[in-house]
């Protein structure tokens, strides 16, 4: 086992940064992001594990996950479409109150896998799963569950930024509406406290009460993610939620996320690796419907441990 | 060889150009015809139509107020199509939201989808014979439920299916994201679904009420009509279409004349609401867009 | 290798969640009671059924009396007899027949019922609007998709639109008090002759034009029918993917040439676009009644009155004068209905999923 530690790469700073005009935002691996940077070779001296193929042995699953305490546990879990399958046995851990990166090439089932968390893709015709998603331990598809209570313990940011067609306050209590909240000093301040928390009152405090369609792309995903928030989930998943963005507003979408650890388990769907190395805790790589590697965010892309991994943090593929 | 070529050529475009002459010709025929027709209902109605038409019942021939006005008929219509709204309506609605929404894992849905639109199809004197079997027979004498039950039966497929299309128009990430908050099905439908389609759902129920407020054939043998103003929809029942058939085919000219005026006012109707579709078909798929 | 642990109690930083999953169970089963909403959504999508099926039983059952009574032969019969009719009796010469006490002898026709001569008039009406009817609309289709300036486009769409929702009795009305007239004093007559004058079209020479007869009932349904034709058949044409098109002329087709493999690569829309105007043409019923002159007779000219099915029941309906002559004119309507049923049926196969099954669904 290599530890980040031990590796060379690990000690050296970020000198540079992957994209010089894009804004300047934390970073939690500043290592792992560096060994994003372009022309630089990831694997030129790191010695790599000559492991047999994933899909014989099984997804590589670093230790350190398991010092976590885990919310989600996905266990074997397979998903069809129709016929075809989509997932194919995937076993991992959703650590508590820590950001967690899904990456991986499209269609690898990245977001099929996030959509399970909170069964959203019930709503899809023909799906059919095997295995199972554990929430506090609990199967997340008995048949007891109610899926709606689920869902609320949930918050879900999607790809495009999908406000309703009303106001800025309805759009963020919604939930509490849907809940039956009616007491209005209440609603008034978990919209502030979540517009805040998402980093928008500022921008929209005068007015709330416009349509939220009038809303700038980067401010819309934001109304979103304090929607999402309002109704105070456990477990924040977010299906690519900045690739519609704009630089500025995806670093500032990365910076709510980055404020967001700690409060909220977050599970996030991304395609950018520089994303997923600034502002996420652990990382899995997903391939073909499979996970590949699961590891502290630092060690998958400073220090792979399977070459597959390797070739796609280094941008060799996908 | 090449003569062959450029002939052949000729040939074909001349064809074409005569083709294309043709397209024109066809359209603007069409066009003018329609014109004419169109024309003809508005100046012959605007000559006929009087502040009288509006506020007087129709006097029998020879009487003071000959010929009177069409104002039972105006009540009677109105009164029809508020009696099939209260059934049309919601049912049509609730169809439309069955296959919009709740189709997904249904088997009867294609059944139902396929059924309205067939229905839309049936001839109106068809319905007009069911109402008849339905509320006339039994109750011994024709009757204004039996020509609301007419007009209801009409609007419903309209209504389900416009219904149908109009919420598919609204974006699917309003339905993940209000499940997603753990939203009812009911409740997305409710808060979200409808209120962003509001519009044009209101639209596609006037645009099914102006089709059966045009409608005469399905009241011959249910309402009847009736030369009285009367709100009692136990007895036979005035309607605007069915006095505009009387008078057109009887004998009187002054009749003759209302029928134009009647007529007028119908169009007026339609092409308020068909404009009226249009307007908000255009804003709402903008906004769609945006979104 | 693999690691999948369960969490090591107190291992890793400690949030304050809520842990027991009881949150979410519900119960013995998950689910939530079926609400108000489905339920009245799923009820009202079965009302849809029921009233198709309510409206063939109704109907079916109604004309019971007379299926059982003419059999197939109703649609064969050519006479249509509502009452009983009492004649001379009258021998082979055609003189009438006395009996002893010099008294001519009476006897009694009874009623016959034949669907015969509406089953022509529907048929025959019909097919002169289509023949009128088709052309006409698939060139202004063509006109609208391919030809049209895009400022053009919308409002002589509306216009089309807005034409096909005008209800038939205003139609009916202007045939009744423009186009018959116009046809009667300007048309019918130098036609007629004509007809009367040339040999072999003899058949089509009527002895009297009313302006009332088969031609102005074809005319009349054939201007209703255009919009609708032209509609969803500009529908389907827009479906055509533009490859199509850009294809032929890459290949150097002229105009007429691509529109040509345009109408041939959409052409069952197209022809469902016109079974949709054939249906209905065959169900019209106000503005036929209006100019058809509503005479239950075959004649082969077209300046000759005639009747169609929905014309027979809209005059005779309400009055009729017996059980049998109601359950005649229900089997009437029973035809009619099926007849539309097969038509509306193979119109959508036809259009459905080739653009025009919003328009259809409109009409």
């Amino acid at each position: 086992m290599i530890q980040a530690a031990e590796d060379p790469k690990a000690s050296e700073p970020p000198t540079k940064r992957a994209q010089p005009d894009a804004p300047v935002v934390r970073s939690l691996n500043p290592q792992a992001e560096a060994a994003l940077h372009p022309g630089r070779n990831g694997n030129s001296n790191a010695p790599k594990n000559d492991t047999p193929h994933p899909e014989q042995s099984g997804p590589f699953v670093h230790p350190e996950l398991a010092g976590e305490q885990h919310v989600l546990h996905v266990e074997d879990f397979k998903l069809y479409y129709g016929k075809s399958r989509a997932l194919h046995g995937i076993n991992m851990q959703i650590p508590v109150g820590k950001v967690t990166a899904l990456i991986g090439p499209s269609g690898c089932g990245k977001s099929t896998l996030l959509r399970s968390f909170n069964r959203l893709n019930d709503l899809i015709e023909n799906v059919r799963t095997e295995g199972c998603i554990r929430f506090h331990g609990q199967d997340i598809h008995d048949r007891r569950v109610d899926v709606i209570q689920l869902r609320k313990r949930m918050g879900m940011v999607f790809q495009k930024s999908n406000p309703f067609p009303m106001s800025i306050f309805e759009n963020v209590i919604y939930a509490l509406r849907i809940a039956g909240e009616r007491k209005r000093g209440k609603l008034e301040e978990v919209c502030e406290k979540s517009l805040r928390g998402a980093a928008l009152w500022e921008e929209v405090k005068d007015r709330l009460h416009g349509s939220a369609l009038g809303l700038s792309g980067g401010q819309q995903q934001r109304l979103c993610i304090a929607r999402a928030i309002a109704a105070e989930p456990e477990v924040l998943l977010m299906d690519e939620p900045c690739s519609a963005l704009d630089p500025i507003a995806t670093a500032k979408v990365e910076e709510l996320i980055y404020e967001l650890r700690g409060k909220f388990t977050v599970a996030i769907v991304t395609h950018n690796m520089q994303q997923a190395a600034r502002c996420s805790d652990y990382t899995a790589f997903m391939y073909l419907g499979r996970l590949i590697e699961y590891g502290p965010t630092n060690t998958l892309f400073v220090n792979p441990h399977l070459k597959e991994t390797e070739a796609y943090v280094t941008g060799r593929f996908g | 060889m090449s003569t062959f070529a450029i002939q052949r050529n000729h040939s074909a475009r001349l064809a074409s150009f005569v083709m294309y002459s043709l397209c024109v010709l066809f359209t603007v025929s069409i066009l003018a015809v329609l014109g004419i027709v169109v024309a003809y209902l508005t100046a012959n109605g605007w000559r006929f139509v009087s502040w009288a038409f509006f506020t007087q019942d129709p006097q029998p021939y020879g009487s003071d107020g000959y010929p009177g006005g069409m104002r039972n008929g105006l009540v009677g219509t109105s009164i029809l199509l508020g009696l099939a709204s209260v059934v049309g309506v919601p049912l049509g609605l609730l169809a439309g939201i069955f296959l919009s929404e709740y189709s997904s894992r249904s088997y009867i849905a294609k059944p139902v989808r396929f059924t309205a639109d067939v229905l839309t199809g049936v001839p109106s004197i068809v319905v007009g014979i069911l109402g008849y079997e339905l509320l006339v027979v039994p109750l011994g004498h024709f009757n204004g439920w039996a020509g609301a039950l007419a007009l209801a039966f009409i609007m419903i497929p309209i209504v389900a299916r416009t219904t149908e299309e109009m919420l598919r128009l609204v974006p699917n990430s309003y339905r993940e994201a209000s499940i997603a908050l753990g939203a009812t099905k009911a409740r997305t439908i409710l808060k979200v679904i409808l209120p962003a389609a509001t519009g044009s759902l209101i639209t596609g129920v006037m645009l099914a009420l102006a089709r059966v407020a045009g409608e005469t054939a399905p009241l011959l043998f249910t309402a009847l009509g009736s030369r009285l103003l009367t709100f009692n929809p136990n007895y036979p029942f005035p309607s605007l279409t069915k006095q505009v058939y009387d008078y057109a085919t009887g004998p009187y000219t002054q009749q003759k004349e209302m029928a134009w005026g009647g007529i007028l006012v119908l169009l007026a109707l339609i092409f308020v609401f068909n404009v009226a579709v249009r307007v908000t078909l255009h804003a709402t798929g903008r906004t769609t867009r945006r979104s | 290798m693999t690691v999948v642990s369960p969490p090591s109690p107190g291992a890793g930083k400690p949030l304050d969640y809520p842990s027991s999953s009881d949150l979410f169970i519900r119960g013995r089963r998950g689910k939530h009671p079926i609400s108000l909403l489905e339920l009245g959504a799923r009820g009202s999508g079965i009302v849809i059924i029921l009233m198709m099926t309510g409206l063939v039983a109704v109907l079916g059952y109604a004309a019971a009396p007379s299926l059982h009574t003419f059999g197939l032969k109703f649609l064969a019969q050519s006479s249509w007899r509502p009452n009983e009719l009492e004649q001379f009796k009258r021998d082979a010469n055609g003189k009438i027949v006395k009996d002893e006490d010099g008294e001519p002898i009476k006897i009694t026709i009874p009623p016959a019922f034949g669907a015969l001569p509406v089953i022509y008039g529907t048929a025959v009406s019909s097919a002169l609007a289509m023949t009128l009817a088709i052309p006409l609309s698939f060139g202004a289709a063509l006109f609208l998709v391919r030809i049209a300036p895009r400022r053009l486009v919308m409002p002589v769409s509306f216009l089309i639109e807005f034409l096909a929702a005008i209800p038939s009795i205003a139609y009916g009305l202007w045939g009744l008090f423009v186009l018959v007239p116009f046809l009667q004093r300007f048309v019918e007559p130098p036609l007629n002759d004509f007809f009367g004058r040339v040999p072999g079209l003899g058949w089509l020479h009527s002895e009297a034009t009313t302006g009332r007869d088969m031609f102005s009932g074809g005319l009349v349904l054939a201007i209703m029918i255009i919009p609708i034709i032209t509609a969803v058949s500009r529908d389907v044409l827009r479906a055509v993917p533009r490859i199509q098109i850009e294809g032929t002329l890459a290949l150097g087709a002229t105009w007429w040439q691509s529109s040509w493999e345009m109408l041939r690569y959409s052409r069952s829309g197209l022809f469902g676009a016109a079974i949709l105007g054939l249906a209905r043409a065959s169900g019209e019923t106000m503005a036929i009644a209006m100019v058809i002159g509503n005479i239950n007779q075959i004649r082969s000219s077209p300046f000759a009155a005639a009747q169609t099915m929905s014309s027979l029941l809209a005059n005779e309906f309400s009055e009729a004068s017996s059980d049998l002559h109601r359950a005649a004119l229900l089997e009437v309507a029973l035809i009619l209905l099926v007849m539309s049923l097969l038509f509306n049926i193979a119109a959508r196969y036809l259009v459905v999923g080739r653009g025009g099954a919003r328009a259809a669904a409109g009409h």
